[in-house]
Formats: C-alpha cells, structure tokens, sequence
C-alpha cells in the first residue's frame, strides 16, 4: 500500500467514530439528510451522502434518532431528529471525547514530541 | 427505458434485506432528487448518483449486520478442522479406493499378465483418485454445513463467548509433549484401511482361500466359518476403539491424561480382541487336510486342531499362536506404558533442576 493509501485509510479510520459525534451535534432541531450533509460539509466535516444516509438510518434503528416522513409539500421528505436516549448518549460521549483529546493533546504535542525524538 | 434514478435504486434495494427495501428506497429517492434541480435532466442525474458510488458498495453500507457464512469468531477453528477432515478422510477414501481397485482388477478374467497388470494400476488409480477426491470434497461440503448451522444456532459469531484466563490451554513442551497430526491421521488411515480388509476376508468380499488349479478348480476357504463370524465383531469393537484413540490424538494433539486413557483402552480392547479370537474352539477350515496332498497332511492335522488354550503345548501349531499372543500383548502394554511415561513424564525445566541439585 502507497503511503499516502495508509495515511488516508487511518484518517478514515480516526474519523469514523467522530462522525456520530458531529451528526448528534448538527441535529439541534429535526433536518433532512440533504439538508445535514450540507450543513456538517459547511461546518468542515468530510462526508459522503453515500456514508451519511446509511448511519442516519443506523442510528434511526438504534431509537437514538427518531424520523418522520413530511408529506406536506410535493415531495415527501424524511426529518431526522435525536431522541431522548440520543441525547443522554451525546452528552456521554462529548464527556469522553473532550477527555480524550485532552490526553492525545498532552501526549502528541507537536514540538515537544520532535524534542524527545532528537 | 425507465428513469436512470429507479434503476440505480432498485440495483441498491434489491441487495437488502426485504423488509428495508421499501423504506430505503424512498429515503434514497428523495435525498436525492434534494441534490437534484427541478429540472435536472440525465445527467445530472447520473452525476449525482455517481457520488453514491457502485449499488453493491452503497447496499453494504445500508445492511445492519455484518453477513458471513463463516464469522471470524470461528473461522480459525473451521480451517484447522477442515484441515484435518479433508485429508483424513480423503485419505482413508483414497486407500479404499486403492483397494477396491485392485479388488476390482482380480475380479474380472485377464488373458495375459501385461494386461492383467495395465488393469490393475488403471483400477488403482483411477479408484483411488475418484474416492479420494470425492471423499475429500463431501468432506469440505459437511463441514462448512456443520460449522453454518452450529454458527446459526449457537450464536457464537455475535456474542462473545466467556473466557477465563484459567482456561488457557498449557504450553506444549516443544517437540516433546505433542503428538504430531500426520503420525495421527497416518495411524488413523492404517487402522481403517486393515480393518476394512479383515472384514472384507471375514465375510468373504475378499476371502482368504486356496485353491487347486488342477482339472477340476477346488477353492476352499483356509478359515472355518464360525471362526470368521467370531472374527467380525471383534475386528469392529477394537477397531472403534483404535478410532477413538486417534480421534482423541488428533483434537488434542498431545499427551494428556485422558489421550493416555485412550491409548491404553484401545490396546486393551486390541488384546482382548486377538485373545478371543485365537481362543475359538475351530479356527481353519476342517476340509482343508484333504485338500492338499497326503504328504502335507500331517501337518495339517496338528493345525486342524490348533487351538492355544486346547493342549497347544502338545501342538507346534499352537505353540506359533501362542507366540503370536505374546507378542500382541507384549507390544500392547509396551504401548500403553510409552503413553504412560510420555504424559506423566516430569517437565524438561524440573528435570533440570533437579540435575542442577545434584551437581551442586
């Protein structure tokens, strides 16, 4: 494997569990998937419609996001929102993660990393 | 031509589970036409759908579970039991077939010796290899059957199963403790192929007999009947025991105390079984005497009646029986006393340090 194949394989690798994160954090109030990828792509966050709408729907039956076909306007449209576990759950994880980049950011600091190594 | 959109989701659907087809559909169809403008014609469209990359990948992402037909819980395990099932018994196959073929080449009347002898390599080969292959690719068919249902219904791939570091296997003494899979399915092959052979004499497939070439062709069965019935279940009983053994040898693959175990009831059974069989009342044919000429016969007469425990000092014949039972129980408990020392032997390290306490 091309070394630049492994980077990218390991930044997907990274991203994976933070997408969860980024998508619980966009669904402040209820959003259809075209409408969140728009706004996570905006926000910075690199992802696929063909990743997004499969974890949606994951998520969806994990009863974390709760959806709800609109049928008002002339194309029916399906709204994602995050449950009431979903929640419970987000505030779990935005804990852990703050946790864990306080422990990468301590161990991984750039220059003194480059110190210890010369 | 229908529209490229509904191609490309009923490619994806189709890929999924029933029930979600619909649903994703529909999820699908209007996150898309929501990429799309009003009036967006095809190539735009394709456009768009290219974003979503190939149905299959697309349809991967969507399914919920993970799907094998051998999950990597277990994957390890089916590998090293088809490993060893596909070649024991494509082996034993292989050696049935062998024999069958030159049943085969015996059986049919051959004019000359050269042909004779181009039908019986024809027969072996072609036997064997058919069995073998045959048997070998069964094999591979029942176990991977074996290990979906067992995956199916035990659950094995999805929950983990419960572990304790006090299960963990001892580490086998290199070379030393372990008993190596060929010599296993070696044995294992032998024991089928020998039994299978004395209970085709047994019962006459492929009789031991003699037989006069004179003007009038007289076969004769060297044994007595009631010795060769005698004979069947004792071949069969100590032959499942030999089974057992090295079935146990070949899942354990070292000297364990319950290997031992095997080891020494197979060779029990071994001896038990030539015990009996040498002790029947009648064991050759009674009108093989006159088969042969009368200068043979007295010979012959001390073998009519050579039965070990009936006066066989009297009786050279049955002195060579009971030679032959010495030499079967001999070998037997000498057996049984090598897997005795090999599994209860002391650790190399104890040795050692043992040596170690004397030297100092």
């Amino acid at each position: 494997m091309p070394e630049n194949e492994q980077v990218q394989s390991f930044v997907t690798e990274l991203r994976r569990g933070s997408l969860m994160l980024a998508v619980l954090g966009c669904l402040d109030g209820p959003r259809y998937g075209y409408d969140l990828l728009q706004t996570l792509q905006s926000k910075g966050i690199d992802i696929e419609a063909n990743t997004l709408y499969p974890l949606l729907r994951r998520l969806d039956s994990q009863e974390i996001l709760v959806s709800v076909w609109d049928t008002s306007e002339n194309r029916p449209r399906k709204y994602y929102a995050i449950s009431e576990k979903g929640v419970k759950i987000y505030a779990e994880l935005i804990t852990e993660w703050e946790k864990m980049q306080k422990s990468i950011a301590n161990i991984c600091r750039r220059d003194e990393y480059y110190d210890r190594r010369n | 031509m229908t529209d490229v959109i509904e191609r490309y989701l009923y490619d994806v659907t189709r890929r999924l589970p029933e029930k979600d087809r619909e649903e994703v559909g529909n999820e699908l169809r209007a996150n898309i036409y929501d990429m799309l403008p009003d009036d967006a014609d095809d190539n735009a469209k394709m456009a768009v759908i290219s974003q979503f990359g190939p149905p299959s990948l697309l349809a991967g992402k969507y399914m919920q579970k993970q799907r094998y037909l051998i999950s990597p819980a277990v994957y390890d395990e089916y590998i090293s039991v088809l490993k060893i099932v596909v070649f024991a018994i494509g082996g034993i196959a292989l050696a049935i077939g062998v024999i069958m073929g030159i049943i085969n080449a015996f059986g049919t009347e051959a004019a000359a010796i050269s042909r004779f002898m181009t039908r019986i390599i024809r027969d072996t080969v072609t036997r064997g290899l058919s069995m073998g292959l045959n048997a070998a690719f069964q094999a591979a068919f029942w176990t991977t059957v074996g290990f979906i249902i067992y995956e199916r219904t035990s659950g094995a791939g999805s929950v983990q199963r419960e572990w304790k570091p006090q299960d963990l296997p001892a580490v086998p003494q290199k070379g030393k403790n372990a008993i190596p899979l060929t010599e296993s399915i070696g044995g294992l092959i032998v024991l089928v192929v020998f039994s299978m052979i004395a209970v085709m004499v047994c019962v006459g497939i492929m009789p031991a007999v003699f037989i006069n070439f004179g003007a009038d062709r007289i076969i004769l069965n060297t044994f007595h009947v009631d010795f060769l019935k005698a004979c069947i279940p004792a071949i069969i009983i100590s032959a499942l025991f030999g089974a057992a053994e090295y079935f146990m040898k070949i899942i354990v693959r070292r000297w364990t105390p319950a290997v031992c175990a095997a080891v020494i009831m197979s060779n029990l059974a071994g001896i038990c079984a030539v015990l009996y069989i040498f002790s029947r009342p009648v064991i050759f044919n009674n009108d093989l005497p006159d088969f042969f000429p009368s200068f043979m016969w007295d010979a012959f007469e001390n073998i009519r009646y050579a039965v070990p425990f009936h006066g066989a000092f009297d009786n050279p014949a049955g002195i060579v029986f009971i030679i032959i039972i010495i030499i079967v129980v001999i070998s037997g408990l000498a057996e049984c006393g090598v897997a005795i020392y090999k599994t209860f032997r002391p650790p190399l390290g104890k040795v050692s340090k043992i040596i170690d306490i004397i030297e100092d």
